[in-house]
């Protein structure tokens, strides 16, 4: 390797990668005190749990505020009344809920353009909308529930080289 | 289940201390935003915790740690649309302040030039790239994490930086006339 490449690396080594927020910190502490404690048995619950609390919590939300833009039910749904007055973030009532499926998906839109920019690289730009769903049923009723939500992307890219 | 008499929160506690930075670098290129990267890094922990039961739960050796936070940074990527989620993280590099790397070096404009290029890499490139310098992982590694050979892994770090060395050049050269 030429001189020029082992400057260039000592440059890069320079530019320190970015420590943990003091939030994330305080939270990996409680979560090696939780793990050592033994009170995390394994990623799935864990993980899942998570999801669920911000999914849960997101559709209250939109039921509560009466469907914000891009937001809707599906067909034939009938929403039990204390989805709509209980806590949106409360444990408690976070914890009743099935989620029954999540399914998303993906759409471009158009034909990409392709370009090249000021240093010679080709790159290409497009749409894309990515269509998310999500259908939960709360715990002890029949009741299902189904929200979605449309998220429109530009999506700017330089083109594989490989 | 309690464990803490092996005094194992003080070891962990040590060693992410010591290696979040270099795995947070790593969690951000799959991640739109710093907490989503310290979310990864989280679950991380707690595959990490439960791999090392064999090993009296030792905190993991380097290579470990980014096998699994590749695996969770993939799926992560995977359950939000991976590529639209790979790439509007291209945009968002593009478009705000949310850095994974602070220009420490004196030149803070040079940093700067330095830090937005290696952003823009193809991801094959940073990836291997983001091992070696900020990873401190040897080639061997890289290549057993990546499934590569050595040599693609060499390949790819040294492309990497020729890249990196004629936008720079190119730069350099508009800059001055």
């Amino acid at each position: 390797m030429d001189n020029s490449l082992k400057e260039l690396e000592s440059q890069l080594e320079s530019l320190l990668p970015r420590g943990l927020s003091d939030e994330g910190e305080a939270s990996c502490s409680a979560l090696i005190d939780r793990l050592a404690a033994g009170e995390v048995d394994d990623l799935a619950p864990y993980q899942s749990g998570l999801t669920w609390k911000a999914s849960a919590a997101a559709a209250v939300v939109a039921l509560g505020i009466g469907l914000g833009s891009g937001w809707w039910l599906g067909k034939g749904v009938s929403i039990p009344q204390d989805l709509v007055e209980k806590d949106p973030v409360s444990a408690s009532y976070v914890a009743g809920f099935d989620i029954i499926e999540h399914p998303t998906k993906i759409v471009s839109e158009g034909l990409a353009s392709v370009y090249v920019d000021e240093v010679g690289n080709v790159r290409e730009v497009w749409s894309e909308v990515k269509v998310e769903k999500e259908t939960i049923r709360p715990l002890g009723t029949n009741s299902v529930i189904t929200w979605s939500k449309k998220d429109r992307y530009e999506i700017e890219v330089p083109k594989s080289q490989f | 289940m309690a464990l803490k008499g092996h005094n194992l929160n003080k070891q962990w506690q040590f060693w992410l201390s010591e290696n979040a930075p270099r795995l947070l670098a790593y969690a951000r290129q799959r991640c739109q935003s710093a907490e989503e990267a310290e979310d990864v890094l989280q679950d991380a922990l707690i595959k990490l915790w439960h791999y090392q039961k064999e090993r009296e739960y030792r905190p993991p050796d380097l290579p470990l740690a980014f096998s699994v936070l590749r695996y969770l940074g993939l799926d992560h990527g995977r359950g939000k649309g991976r590529r639209e989620k790979r790439d509007h993280k291209i945009i968002q590099f593009q478009q705000n302040d949310d850095h994974w790397l602070d220009p420490s070096a004196e030149d803070q404009e040079e940093a700067e030039i330095l830090r937005r290029e290696v952003k823009s890499l193809p991801e094959k490139l940073r990836e291997v790239l983001t091992l070696k310098i900020w990873g401190g992982l040897t080639f061997a590694e890289i290549a057993k994490i990546l499934s590569l050979s050595n040599n693609t892994a060499a390949s790819r770090y040294r492309y990497a930086l020729e890249q990196l060395q004629k936008k720079l050049k190119y730069l350099k050269n508009s800059r001055h006339g």
